[in-house]
């Protein structure tokens, strides 16, 4: 015979436990809420740092690219999809002689199908690591030399290690650093100088024909840094009206992160709006099933009372149920929801297309400690005004009514 | 005198009209007594029993328990009085469906603080009433027979003073109804105050004093 005591804990769970399908769908109800409010919460914390790192360490005001590949340019930046744009080289002097403009970048973007490290297309980029100011800023280690032909340099989320080879298109690249975590397209995206990256594009034409190469002279943007004192818009608009003409298109990089901030509030609202709607249905459908239950249970409260159970240990009764089922449900929530955040995580940035930067341990912890009393406040909230009118009604109308 | 009941009415108000349930009833019990009380229904016999075990405020009147004043007790004095001196059978299925039968009968020890051996005394009681082998069903799987031995047994667990029972053997088979009572008269001759209300005369004989309640009115044969 089973001799556990009969603590509240202990009456309430063997309580719940004859109700089982009453108390899963109570479960399921806060599940989805914690699910919801925990998942959310991490999801758009997520994008949220994953602008803010955008926006403090992207580097450049404007982005030159070919005419027609404004949107491809922000596809390769934010999400590493793999680009394939070019014009003429000629171009990074004729920028750079823009008024305003401090510094220019080149950039040259190839394609690959696939890689021994990674099973999914990447992003090579070719850089001029004299003039970069985009991409050295993310650099986990230092060079202590610049980057010489062969070497690469990897994206945080590439599986490899500085001093390890990859092979692309049949030539071995020796990794020489790794960039940190940006959030952005970067992440998945491999870095070399731009004559590593012609050769490349010349060993890539035995599988498919390449504009670079056919024609060495190409690049695919030019990253401009502005002067101090000088307007961005207005160097944009000169840089357009001069070069137009040739093929040039610009990008502000500010209104590129206001666009993505814009979608990032409302999904931010969205996830919100939802949570809320979601607490709310769940507080209200609570306080029906708990008042409509235990108006039905008035005669097993009158037993509790006629054996001597007071007002409070009712109360705690009743609030105990209903606390267990906040747990379990809140647990099982935001259990599913790491389990589908965290391991996924590319995927949803990927999916969504913006920037996606996972907040810090610390934040995490935060943001489920916050959801975990949130979501716990259900039960007790919904369950109190009936445990209180329980515990105060007499003990003969309770079993008359009960009867 | 263990309980002792002084000038006790109950009234009620309906369609603007008072009229009293229980009125100015009289009552005194020693310890041992084997007290019924019998009337019909509505005679007001239920709502005494209710005044009696502590659930129902008089309107006016008093009862005592070994002196103390039953409605003269804060909430947590007067449960931990139900908890450990009285031991109530209500009338029905009035066992929790949600726990087994033997956590039905420990469930009293466990509403207050005491110390002891819970399960063994609700052993003790399972095999004292006779139903040992139903220890870990639930009261859904039990007769009407079985189901009252539970509550008896219930009652039991904190070894109180006086055991109440009301109308312990309605809806019972008169052999059933039998056993029920001399289970009773069994408890009582252990030394265990009874006082219980039925509507039955063949119950009557079991007990040791026999009052008759009709329109409210208390009167001992």
């Amino acid at each position: 015979m089973d001799a556990k005591p009969l603590t509240t804990v202990n009456i309430s769970f063997q309580t719940l436990r004859r109700k089982p399908f009453r108390t899963t769908g109570l479960i399921v109800l806060v599940a989805l809420l914690a699910f919801t409010l925990f998942g959310g919460t991490v999801l758009s914390k997520s994008l949220e740092d994953g602008m803010n790192s955008l926006s403090k360490r992207l580097g450049a005001d404007i982005l030159a690219v070919p005419y027609g590949y404004e949107a491809d340019i922000q596809s390769a930046m934010l999400r590493g999809e793999p680009s394939t744009f070019y014009f003429d080289a000629g171009v990074t002097e004729k920028v750079a002689g823009v008024e305003g403009v401090e510094d220019v970048s080149p950039q040259l973007y190839i394609a690959t199908l696939s890689a021994g490290c990674c099973s999914y297309p990447l992003q090579l980029i070719g850089f001029d690591p004299e003039t970069d100011f985009v991409i050295q800023p993310w650099m986990l280690n230092a060079l202590d030399h610049p980057l010489a032909d062969g070497e690469i340099v990897i994206g945080s989320s590439i599986s490899a290690k500085v001093g390890q080879k990859l092979i692309f298109f049949n030539q071995t690249f020796s990794v020489t650093a790794q960039l940190d975590k940006t959030g952005m397209g970067f992440d998945t995206s491999v870095f070399m100088n731009l004559a590593t990256a012609k050769q490349v594009a010349r060993e890539s034409e035995r599988l498919k024909a390449h504009p670079v190469a056919e024609n060495a002279d190409l690049i695919s943007s030019v990253m401009v840094k502005i002067k101090n004192g000088y307007d961005v818009k207005d160097v944009a608009n000169s840089i357009l009206q001069a070069y137009a003409k040739d093929g040039v298109h610009v990008v502000v990089a500010k209104n590129m992160i206001s666009d993505i901030s814009g979608n990032l509030r409302g999904l931010t609202t969205y996830i919100f709006i939802l949570a809320g709607v979601l607490w709310a249905l769940a507080v209200g459908v609570l306080i029906i099933v708990f008042s409509v239950a235990l108006n039905g249970r008035k005669r097993e409260f009158s037993i509790f009372r006629v054996l001597g159970a007071t007002k409070s240990k009712l109360v705690r009764l009743i609030l105990c149920e209903s606390c267990l089922i906040s747990i379990i449900g809140t647990v099982a929530g935001m259990l599913a929801a790491a389990l589908v955040i965290f391991p996924f995580s590319t995927y949803i940035s990927a999916l969504l297309g913006l920037p996606y930067l996972q907040p810090s341990y610390g934040t995490l912890s935060a943001v489920a400690g916050l959801s975990l009393l949130i979501s716990f406040a259900v039960g007790p909230l919904a369950s109190i005004y009936a445990a209180v009118k329980i515990g105060r009604s007499e003990i003969y109308s309770t079993i008359k009514e009960g009867e | 005198m263990l309980l002792e009941i002084e000038g006790l009415t109950k009234e009620y108000t309906r369609g603007g009209k008072t009229f009293p349930a229980v009125e100015r009833a009289e009552l005194s019990v020693g310890r041992g007594d084997f007290v019924s009380i019998i009337g019909r229904s509505g005679s007001g016999k239920s709502t005494l029993l209710n005044m009696i075990a502590g659930f129902l405020p008089p309107t006016s009147g008093s009862i005592k328990l070994e002196g103390a004043d039953l409605y003269a007790l804060k909430d947590k004095e007067i449960s931990a009085l139900r908890n450990a001196r009285l031991g109530y059978i209500p009338q029905g299925a009035g066992a929790l469906s949600n726990l087994t039968v033997f956590d039905n009968i420990r469930l009293p020890y466990f509403l207050s603080r005491r110390q002891g051996d819970a399960s063994g005394r609700a052993s003790f009681l399972l095999d004292e009433v006779g139903i040992s082998p139903l220890a870990g069903m639930l009261p859904s799987q039990l007769s009407g027979g079985e189901l009252r031995r539970v509550l008896i047994a219930r009652a039991l667990m904190n070894e109180p003073d006086i055991l109440i029972a009301d109308e312990p053997t309605s809806d019972l088979d008169i052999e059933t109804t039998g056993e029920i009572m001399e289970l009773l008269a069994r408890i009582n001759k252990n030394g265990t105050t009874v006082l219980l209300v039925t509507h039955e005369l063949d119950t009557l004989k079991f007990g040791n004093r026999v009052l008759t309640m009709a329109a409210g009115r208390l009167t001992e044969e």
